[in-house]
């Protein structure tokens, strides 16, 4: 039975697409310790779903469905915790393992030896076009990773974040000089 | 000839008691018969019934699964709403780190 069970866990997963981080479901477990959570998974499905209901009169709205109609994924695990060390180097070392497939690319990392928190942000390529995104974001009291499947314009995603204020998850300090910028 | 064809006549049309009980068996064969004619208008009624009954039913259930349809279309609305600004904020952030080190 657990064969088959594993079996079957197995073909769901290479299912999956190949921009779609699979250990990122392995981050669920953090929720017990986390004091706020974000847990956001929309398949393509749901996606559509979504969408059906983004008003076109709303420009906030208007943007989000401009920017996600060309995906087919959207995955969010978003923790912060009370204290520090809540999570292991090695929930994030599965995450990063899987982004190192020549597929994907790292195209920004970046350190705060202040905050002591890295950001990462990974572009899944396929024949030069962008089709995936991954945004890995640590600090001490903080994991954010963001996975979105599909075909991605990367300047109209930043865009959301600025139009859309200060998040929840934001940090509420200003951003220091990084003294140590650059990691590895 | 002529003297037997008038008596046969008049043997054929000649006036006969009616057979014991036969106006009784008139009388009950035009009596109105209100259970046998309520019948088939009461099953009708039934009909109606069933048939609103399940054209109801049937609409309840679509107007059901409408809602829930609405409802999870407006909570995945939600959930991207909240990717997104989350995806924003992380890439600003990134970007903002990059500035920084840049100047």
């Amino acid at each position: 039975m657990n064969k088959r069970v594993g079996g079957l866990l197995l073909l769901l997963a290479l299912a999956a697409p190949a921009q779609e981080i699979k250990s990122l479901k392995a981050l669920d477990a953090l929720e017990a310790k986390a004091s706020e959570r974000v847990n956001v998974t929309l398949d393509a499905n749901l996606l559509q779903m979504a969408t059906k209901f983004l008003s076109q009169d709303n420009s906030e709205e208007a943007k989000v469905k401009k920017a996600v109609s060309k995906l087919k994924g959207v995955y969010v695990r978003g923790f912060e915790f009370e204290q520090e060390g809540a999570y292991s180097k090695a929930d994030v070392d599965a995450i990063r393992k899987e982004l190192k497939t020549p597929d994907w690319s790292r195209i920004v990392d970046t350190f705060s030896k202040k905050d002591g928190e890295s950001a990462e942000v990974y572009l899944h390529l396929t024949k030069g076009l962008v089709t995936g995104l991954a945004v890995l974001v640590a600090g001490p009291k903080e994991l954010t990773v963001v996975n979105l499947v599909g075909s991605i314009d990367i300047e109209e995603l930043s865009d959301l974040g600025g139009k859309f204020g200060i998040p929840e998850m934001e940090r509420k300090k200003a951003l220091a000089p990084p003294k140590a910028p650059q990691k590895d | 000839m002529n003297r037997n064809l008038d008596d046969d006549l008049r043997a054929a049309l000649g006036r006969q008691d009616a057979p014991d009980g036969f106006a009784e068996r008139v009388l009950a064969a035009t009596r109105p018969r209100p259970v046998v004619a309520r019948r088939p208008v009461r099953w009708a009624w039934a009909g109606v019934a069933l048939a609103a009954s399940l054209t109801l039913g049937v609409g309840f259930v679509e107007v059901r699964r409408e809602t829930q349809q609405r409802e999870r279309g407006l909570e995945a609305k939600q959930e991207l709403m909240q990717a997104m600004r989350v995806t924003g904020s992380k890439l600003r952030l990134a970007k903002e780190r990059v500035r920084h080190f840049n100047e």
